[in-house]
This record gives C-alpha cells, structure tokens and sequence, in this order.
C-alpha cells in the first residue's frame, strides 16, 4: 500500500505540489490526469524517492520516503518507466533490463538473464535483446524500459506518460503491454494523457491541478458521472 | 661555404635514438600518471567532497593557467628547496608534466561527467543503484567515451611540450638536437630533423586519435538518440 499524507513539493518559491493526500490499495490501477505542470510527475517521482518532499510524508509499505535509509528498499519495490525512457545507451536491450536485478538484487546473472529474456518475449521483443536502444524505435524503447522495471519484480509499478514521446503508431504496442500488466497484482499508478487508455485500465482515477489533487475516484464515477465541470471539459477536450 | 659537413656520424644518430627514447618515455609515463590522477581527482571534484573537491578546483586551475616552464623550474629548482627531494632532471619532468596533464584530464572528465544527460542518473537511482554503482557501470562507461577525443587531443599537445623538459637538463629529441647544433653550428640541418620526428610522432597519434574518434562517432550518435 501506498500512502500519501499531506505531501507538499517546492522549488524555491514555486509550490509545485500542495497538500495531496491519496491512498493506492495494493494491486489498484490509478490513472492520474491533469494539465501540464499539475504536479503528477513530480509526485510520482517522489513516490520513488527520486524528488524529496517540503512537507507531508509518503509511506510505501510502512517505509517512510523521510527516512533516507528506506530509499533503496523503496526503489527495489517501485520501478518506475519513464517518459523519455532514459534507458542506458552503451548497454544492449537485456544488459539494460538485467543490470539492477544483478546489482541490486545480487540475482544470478544467468537467472536475471533468463528472466530478461522472458520479459523480452512477453513485449515481443525477443530477437533485439543484443540491440542497443538507438537501434530500436521509441515504441520498442519502451517496451525495453516496462522490461526493465517490470525485472525488479516490483510490488509497485509507477508510469510517467509512457508513451507521451513516441510516435503515434507506436503506442498501441505499449498499451498492449501495460494493459496486460494491470490486473496481475501489481499496483499500477500511471500518469498519462491517454484519456481512453485510462477507462479501459484504471480502476481509480485522480485529477490533478496547479499541484493540487481535484478528485480522487473509481474510474466509473470519474468518467461516467462526474459533477465537477473542470474536470469534465477535461476529459472532453482530451478526448478530441 | 657556410654549411660543411652535412652528414651525421653514427653517434649522432644514437645521440638522437636515445632522446627518442627519453621524450617517449616522459611522455608515455607522464601521461599515464597524469590521467590516472586526473581522474581520480575528477571524481572528487564531482562528487563535491567537502573541502577536497575545493582544492582540486585550486590545483587544475593553477596547473592550467600557468606555464609548463615557469612549473618546471618551480619542481627542479624550488622543490629541493622546501622538501627533503631533490628530483633529477627527469623526475622533475614526469612530475611536472604528471601533474599539468591531471589538471587537464580533471576538466576533460568533469565536462564529460557534466554532459551526461540527468536522466540516465535517474534512471539508475530509480532502480536502488547505489552512487558507486551509478558511476561505474552508467555513467563512467558513457563519461569515458566522451573525455576520449579532447584526452587523444591532450596527449598529443602534450607530446609537443615535452620539448620544454630539455631546458631542465633531460637528454630528449631537443636536447639531442641542441647538442649537435651547439657542436656543429647548422641549423637548417638539424631543426628540421628534429622537428620531423616531433611532426611523425604527432601524425601517428592524431591518425590513431581519428580512428578512435570515428569509432565513438557512431556510438555518441545513439548515445543522443537514446538520452
């Protein structure tokens, strides 16, 4: 479970994050939307201790993102995919996906390879595993970055618009794959402009805006009777 | 008939063999040391280490904004002064030139290390890979490759400066060379020998320098694709 309780974020005088507090059950599927600059990348990323928070606390199965000794045992259960990938350039598609396991887990490198492997079949990108990422296009980039997240056999999974840099047609192929992925029990906190994609995965949907949190629901009242008039023109103009 | 004797004698060829040995022996171990240091003084620099990280910034910058000549005599003629060493004509030179080619090296690796996009810190922070872990298997495999060409450009710049260890006493190609002018009085003769083997030392490493280059090229290519 992860439980967000009155996180506020600041850069210097700008609050980019103000008083969120949210809970996500274990094996839920939060679709988090919002404009531009609401602040839902950057509460991800504090959910994997890659930003510190001003104020509040954030506890991931009771290890508090505060206490600085939690951060790696946070970070080997919250893999996070990115939305420019950030995958490693001078390594190849399985190097890059087996080198935390092997690392930081301290798994056998044949397993993690093994298991790299099947991760690569499972996204259909088993033939590349010797390629490096400039050699693949962004879809299958990817597809390599989920590889890569999903191999630390994380309890919790965060996507930061995971398919916000890559090109349209690529998408569906990602999609795919994520959507296999929801309802496996992993918990799944997306952030994403994919309005459609959201209704069809999330079981929870947040709003965010100017760094507060709007509305918090299940996707059904989220999407199909939703009174707030912001959020509604929202979702339309996404639509579109 | 102002030029007379224009052949070398055999001893002259040794003489000149054997500074060709000196200058390629300061040259290559100073490099080694020089870069070997550098680098670890770059990864102090980076890391901010408190107090240390300030005074590299004190080292590089009074090692790369003075002349090798002017640290030459400092370390052959002022360090027996202060210390219990007194360095011969060649340590004096592998020292000095140690150290100039550390100074560069930390700007070399530093701007490297700067380059690298933040993402690829993130991306293996967000895994749990530790600081150490970070360094040695994202960031330094792709720092390295950056420093390569201006470390390549360094090492054959360095491979001209070498000439200056000759003023100290070190028995070099130009030393080789001022000997037999000071003998034989022919400047037209000699300078242009020794300016040659300079000139082919040099072509050798900047064609390697090209080849390692054009190498990397393809790989800096998808190291931006990627980042």
């Amino acid at each position: 479970m992860i439980e967000i309780t009155g996180v506020s974020k600041h850069y210097g005088a700008v609050q980019v994050i103000e008083n969120v507090s949210m809970r996500f059950a274990d094996g839920e599927v939060t679709a988090i939307l919002g404009p531009s600059g609401a602040g839902k990348s950057t509460l991800i990323r504090c959910i994997n201790c890659l930003e510190s928070i001003s104020s509040g606390d954030i506890v991931v199965d009771g290890m508090s993102v505060r206490d600085r000794k939690s951060a790696v045992a946070i970070q080997k259960q919250t893999s996070m995919v990115f939305q420019h990938f950030n995958l490693y350039p001078h390594l190849t598609a399985l190097q890059n996906i087996t080198l935390a396991p092997i690392r930081v887990l301290r798994q056998d490198r044949a397993e993690a390879q093994a298991k790299g492997l099947d991760l690569l079949r499972m996204v259909g990108l088993e033939s590349k595993s010797g390629r490096y990422p400039a050699e693949l296009s962004g879809g299958e980039q990817q597809r390599v970055g989920i590889c890569r997240a999903l191999a630390m056999n994380p309890r919790h999974l965060l996507l930061d618009e995971v398919t916000s840099a890559i090109d349209p047609e690529m998408t569906a192929e990602v999609l795919r794959v994520i959507e296999e992925l929801a309802g496996t029990g992993t918990t799944m906190i997306l952030v994403t402009h994919e309005i459609e994609f959201a209704r069809r995965i999330a079981d929870k949907v947040a709003f965010m805006e100017r760094g507060a949190l709007v509305a918090h629901q299940d996707a059904d009242t989220f999407f199909n009777h939703q009174q707030d008039e912001r959020i509604s023109r929202f979702v339309e103009k996404m639509k579109h | 008939m102002i030029y007379q004797n224009l052949n070398f004698t055999l001893d002259d060829l040794a003489l000149v063999w054997r500074g060709l040995g000196w200058t390629l022996f300061v040259w290559s171990t100073s490099m080694v040391l020089g870069i070997g240091l550098g680098f670890v003084l770059a990864l102090v620099r980076h890391a901010r280490v408190p107090v240390l990280a300030q005074l590299v910034v004190v080292f590089v910058e009074t090692f790369r904004n003075s002349p090798l000549l002017v640290q030459l005599f400092l370390v052959f003629y002022g360090l027996p002064l202060v210390t219990p060493f007194a360095p011969g004509p060649a340590e004096a030179a592998i020292f000095t030139l140690s150290v100039n080619t550390a100074a560069f090296t930390v700007v070399n690796l530093v701007a490297a290390l700067d380059a690298l996009p933040r993402g690829q810190w993130q991306a293996a922070g967000a895994f749990g890979l530790s600081y150490r872990q970070t360094m040695m298997y994202v960031v330094l495999p792709q720092a390295i490759r950056t420093a390569i060409p201006p470390t390549m450009n360094l090492a054959i710049s360095q491979l001209q400066t070498t000439s200056l260890v000759s003023i100290i006493g070190v028995v070099d190609v130009t030393r080789a060379g001022t000997m037999l002018y000071t003998r034989t009085l022919k400047p037209f003769l000699i300078w242009p020998v020794i300016g040659l083997i300079y000139f082919i030392l040099a072509k050798i490493l900047s064609v390697l320098a090209q080849r390692v280059e054009k190498r990397l090229q393809t790989r800096n290519t998808w190291f931006q694709a990627a980042a």
